[in-house]
């Protein structure tokens, strides 16, 4: 019936700005769905591009013993296995300030079979460059090298110079992290130098870490060679085994990718709940409207089909046409960030893949939103008795005292206008639901981010002063004796040098092993506090290596010292909840003794060599850090020295960035609860008109009558604030959970500040989504409601 | 002696006052000329039956003089103040110091109770509110159903909810559009006879807008209207009670 359809065309006209509301609602779901949808796919495809070209290795293993390359590749599924040296050392450009680099070993005159790099300025290694060095992409950058310019390095004894022939990109560095302790390096603090690999044979062996890395072949099943791979370095007595899934860099950027995943998964299910409900409010109110239009249609013969038909349409119009634009403008916008992502972090592959799949799923959740919102009202306008329906004085609302009222007898000595507030909720069921889901909604998205943003501050917060004192770790070119450690106590500034043992290990319990840095501090250090006190006897860890090691308190974990060639064992002592890295703590003195009772024996001389002791400062208040930072620099026999404080520093400064996120959050979470808020709202005041008119009528003040609406959705709003407080706080607790790994413990934290901020963004989003609704109720014609019948 | 002039039997002061008011809606071609040059006196204390065949201006006049909505031209005082001078507020505090309104369709707010939805009224206009809500319930004949909702109420006892919420503030003038339209003949004479009492022995004015011819025997006056202008207007030698009445 055509003229069916020109009915549909004038109803959704004539409440155009209602349905409006929940049209955006689903295009913003969709478009989101297809923005986070196609960016996370191509992402994934851009990263595994980049792997499979330059041939990323599976495995990295560490110090395993000879023999152990064979063994692996005789390992079914294993293609190539490859050695490689590297070295960290210190590295100083044009003189400026000296940072712990990286040397990476690379066969000269041609590239690798495994980790092979990019080179995007200049040329790959020569076979006569025991001279020259590639830079990695960041350092070339970050320094603005030019061709020839000269890097040093310090081998030990003496610092050497090294050619920048190029600038080269490597899977191993996209995210330029120097190991899982140390992610969030800063440019300038961390570097990779690819060389000859002749170059390191010139680096004291201590120095120098033997690796072996192993290649798959395609089309395995990677965690069953893992596991193979993982028992032949047990075997060989390997230091560290790091899967590609464990690989820093690649482990960040996995982290990017998981966030695009939840994003096209939460956002639209989030923002296709509010339409769906804005749009059955109002498809409820359409078809209580037309209840004796329906019962005389269907008098004269109009099929219960047809009219289920009828209603469906509107939702099918709505959901089609906002699906279609969702997706038009999602997929565009998803290439974008896809490119603007990888441009960003100079992932060379871009894939920006077409797929069907997004556009089908896109629209089929536009469309299932729209028919599924409908589907009940249009059911339930078939149902209809049309007698019934056409005598159309069914008392729509029954009243009843609220349940507040029963509970507390005391409300109903309040003024009328304010029971009938709060009678108003009880009013219609669904309705008062549909705003308190607004709510909800709406402030699990701000949470969600605002908790991320409070937490990551909390966790930098918390490790720079609660758990990490020092400003500054310096590192001397010899042996590090107590006579050194006091030139670092006399500079100005200096309030308190001290000597700590800091040793690249491998820590092993029953399940896994795991490669980080062993702390030994003094017993009275100031430089670092731990939760419980350095025990007199073995070790304190990360919590993360509880599960990941399958360790508990009493049990012996195994210890290698990289660097030492020697194994220890060592009962643990407790586990420690370090948001920043996972590392390993022993007291100075029980480490030293461990290691004089190890196999083979470590002298404890052998300890004061660079690569075994540091020494870190504390400042004093309010020295000039940058002074200070410079005069250690020039103390005799200084290698380098690395700002303790320099990240968090820097957190503190893009701090607004982040609150533009949440600014954006607010806006996304805004809107949602608009479209339901002022939805409700409107449908609530067409019931309400004649009601309300009549009270006008009777003297009741334009105010008063706005107040009295008003009130009743602030009072739905103030209810729906703690469940939304508390879903928004799961919602973030799930968030940070799934970022959290032994790179950074997320623990959710939200400032008592932001419970309220939060709270008080609802009550602003419920006023401005009133505020329409209002000014027309305001605006109305009081003597032409009142020549209406009521409906 | 002369024809006698037509005056109130009860007060001489006039209540409403109109010359020459005209109601159009609409502009150009669209423009509808609801009132066209109605001049009328209303005194206080009668109890006045506005008549006229559908579309005639009833409606108009009545919301009118209720201030609910503004003249288009002439002149329309109420109790000798010019309501065309009035902004929304001076109209809104009119309505409330001196007008009641009731309807053809009750219009109570189903969520209130008989008691409540009066009590609301009562409470915008000064102290005592629960006994003026209680004696105007009482007054209408619901003394025993006050803490019913409407949909617990037949519609003779919501419209008589209704009358209770207009008058409870003592307005000078109780405005009434087809009180009875939605009634059957008993419930309507009912309605009615609570409504006459409401003028009797006051100098309340109450005026009852309809298109039933019959109401206008229990009038002291009865105005007749058509298409927007007055053609008749009738003092009653006899006022008849409602029970009198038939149709
Ligand atoms: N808002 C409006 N816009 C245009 N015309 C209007 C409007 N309100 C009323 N009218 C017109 O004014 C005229 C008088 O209307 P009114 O409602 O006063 O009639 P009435 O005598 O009360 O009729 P009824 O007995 O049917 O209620 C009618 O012709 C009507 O169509
Ligand atoms: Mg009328």
């Amino acid at each position: 019936m055509s003229y069916l359809n020109v009915k549909r065309r004038r109803d959704l006209k004539r409440r155009r700005w209602q349905y409006g509301a929940a049209a955006l609602t689903i295009f913003l779901g969709v478009m989101i769905f297809a923005t986070s949808y196609d960016a996370y796919r191509n992402l994934d495809l851009s990263y595994r591009g980049t792997y499979d070209r330059l041939a990323f290795a599976d495995v990295t293993v560490t110090g395993a013993q000879s023999g152990f390359a064979s063994d692996v590749r005789a390992i079914d599924g294993v293609a190539v296995v490859e050695p490689r040296v590297q070295a960290d050392l210190p590295m100083r450009v044009n003189g400026d300030k000296t940072f712990i680099g990286r040397m990476v070993g690379m066969p000269a005159g041609e590239q690798p079979q495994i980790n092979r790099v990019d080179v995007l300025v200049g040329e790959y290694l020569g076979p006569d460059s025991s001279r020259s060095a590639l830079a990695e992409t960041h350092m070339f950058d970050h320094f603005a090298l030019q061709l020839g310019d000269t890097v040093e390095y310090f081998d030990g004894e003496t610092w050497r110079g090294l050619d920048i022939s190029g600038s080269a990109l490597s899977p191993e560095y996209v995210w330029p992290a120097r190991n899982a302790q140390d992610v969030l390096s800063l440019p300038g603090s961390f570097g990779v130098l690819f060389v000859d690999e002749g170059v390191l044979d010139s680096i004291p062996t201590p120095l120098v870490e033997e690796q072996d890395l192993v290649l798959y072949d395609n089309d395995v099943i990677t965690e069953d060679i893992d596991s193979a791979v993982r028992r032949a370095a047990s075997d060989a007595n390997a230091a560290s085994v790091v899967v590609l899934a464990d690989q820093p860099s690649n482990k960040v950027l996995q982290l990017d990718v998981t966030g695009f995943e939840q994003m096209a998964i939460a956002f639209p299910v989030m923002f296709l709940l509010a339409a769906g409900m804005a749009t059955y409010t109002l498809m409820t109110r359409l078809v209580y409207q037309e209840r004796e239009i329906i019962g005389t249609l269907r008098a004269n013969g109009l099929s219960r089909r047809e009219v289920v038909r009828h209603y469906l349409s509107y939702g099918l119009w709505l959901g089609g046409i906002s699906g279609v634009l969702g997706v038009v403008v999602g997929m565009p916008l998803g290439w974008l960030s896809t490119e603007a992502y990888t441009a960003e972090l100079g992932i060379p592959d871009t894939v920006r893949g077409f797929y069907w799949t997004t556009i089908v799923i896109g629209i089929l959740f536009g469309v299932a939103t729209g028919l599924v919102s409908a589907w009940v009202p249009a059911r339930s306008a078939s149902r209809l008795d049309p007698a019934e329906a056409m005598r159309g004085d069914m008392t729509a609302v029954v009243g009843h005292t609220s349940l507040v009222e029963r509970l507390f007898p005391v409300v109903r000595r309040i003024p009328t206008r304010w029971r009938m507030v709060v009678r108003g909720i009880g009013r219609n069921k669904r309705r008062s639901f549909s705003t308190v889901l607004g709510v909800v909604l709406a402030l699990v998205l701000i949470m969600a981010s605002w908790g991320l943003i409070d937490s990551m501050r909390y966790l930098l917060t918390r490790q720079y002063t609660e758990i990490q004192h020092d400003d500054a770790t310096i590192i001397f070119d010899s042996e590090v004796s107590a006579s050194k450690v006091g030139l670092v106590d006399g500079v100005p500034g200096v309030s308190r040098a001290e000597s700590v043992l800091a040793l690249g290990v491998s820590v092993k319990g029953p399940d896994d092993s795991y490669t980080t840095q062993l702390l030994g501090f003094d017993a009275t250090t100031e430089m670092h506090q731990f939760e419980v006190p350095l025990p007199d006897q073995g070790v304190l860890l990360g919590r993360t290596l509880r599960d990941q090691l399958g360790l508990k308190v009493g049990d012996v974990a195994t210890i290698s010292c990289t660097g030492l060639d020697t194994t220890f064992e060592v009962p643990v002592a407790g586990f420690l909840s370090e948001p920043l890295g996972t590392f390993a703590y022993m007291r100075k003195d029980v480490l030293t003794n461990a290691l004089a009772q190890a196999t083979p024996a470590v002298a404890e001389e052998r300890l004061t060599q660079p690569d075994s002791t540091v020494v870190m400062a504390l400042f004093d208040d309010g020295a000039d850090r940058q002074s200070v930072l410079d005069d250690l620099g020039s103390v005799p026999g200084v290698a380098s020295v690395t700002d303790s404080r320099e990240l968090f520093l820097l957190v503190q400064d893009y701090m607004g960035l982040f609150y533009v996120f949440v600014g954006m959050m607010l806006a996304f979470g805004g809107l949602l609860a608009f479209a339901l808020i002022f939805n409700t709202m409107s449908v609530n005041l067409a019931e309400r008109a004649t009601e309300l008119a009549t009270m006008r009528a009777n003297g009741l003040s334009r105010g008063q009558a706005a107040r009295l609406v008003v009130w009743e959705n602030l009072l739905l709003t103030i209810i729906g604030i703690p469940f939304g407080l508390a879903a928004g706080y799961w919602a973030a607790s799930v968030m940070m959970a799934s970022y959290s790994s032994d790179l950074f413990v997320f623990d959710l934290h939200f400032e008592p500040l932001t419970y309220l901020w939060c709270a008080l963004s609802m009550i602003a989003v419920t006023l401005i989504s009133l505020w329409p609704g209002v000014r027309a109720a305001q605006r109305v014609d009081i003597g032409s409601i009142v020549r209406q019948r009521s409906m | 002696m002369s024809a006698p002039a037509p005056t109130s039997p009860v007060a001489t002061d006039l209540a409403i006052q109109t010359s020459d008011l005209v109601k159009t809606y609409g502009e150009g071609h669209a423009a509808v000329t609801a009132l066209d040059g109605v001049s009328l006196e209303i005194p206080a204390g009668e109890f006045v039956v506005l008549l006229g065949p559908s579309g005639s201006g009833k409606t108009t006049l009545l919301n009118l003089i209720g201030a609910l909505e503004a003249p288009t031209s002439g002149s329309l005082k109420a109790f000798g103040s010019e309501l065309g001078e009035l902004d929304d507020d001076g109209r809104t505090a009119y309505r409330l110091d001196s007008v009641g309104f009731v309807f053809q369709f009750y219009n109570l707010v189903p969520t209130l109770t008989a008691r409540e939805n009066v009590a609301l009224m009562a409470e915008l206009t000064g102290s005592d509110a629960e006994q003026r809500t209680a004696d105007v319930l009482t007054a209408v004949g619901l003394g025993d159903r006050m803490d019913h909702f409407p949909s617990q109420l037949s519609g003779g006892e919501q419209q008589r909810v209704a009358i209770a919420r207009g008058i409870v503030k003592h307005p000078r003038l109780l405005l009434c559009d087809e009180p009875t339209g939605a009634l059957d003949v008993e419930t309507g004479k009912q309605v009615l006879g609570v409504l006459r009492e409401l003028a009797n022995g006051s100098d309340r004015t109450v005026v009852i807008v309809t298109h039933n011819a019959v109401i206008g025997k229990m009038a002291d006056r009865v105005i007749r209207l058509r298409d927007g202008s007055v053609v008749d207007v009738a003092l009653n030698e006899r006022v008849g009670s409602a029970e009198e009445l038939d149709w």
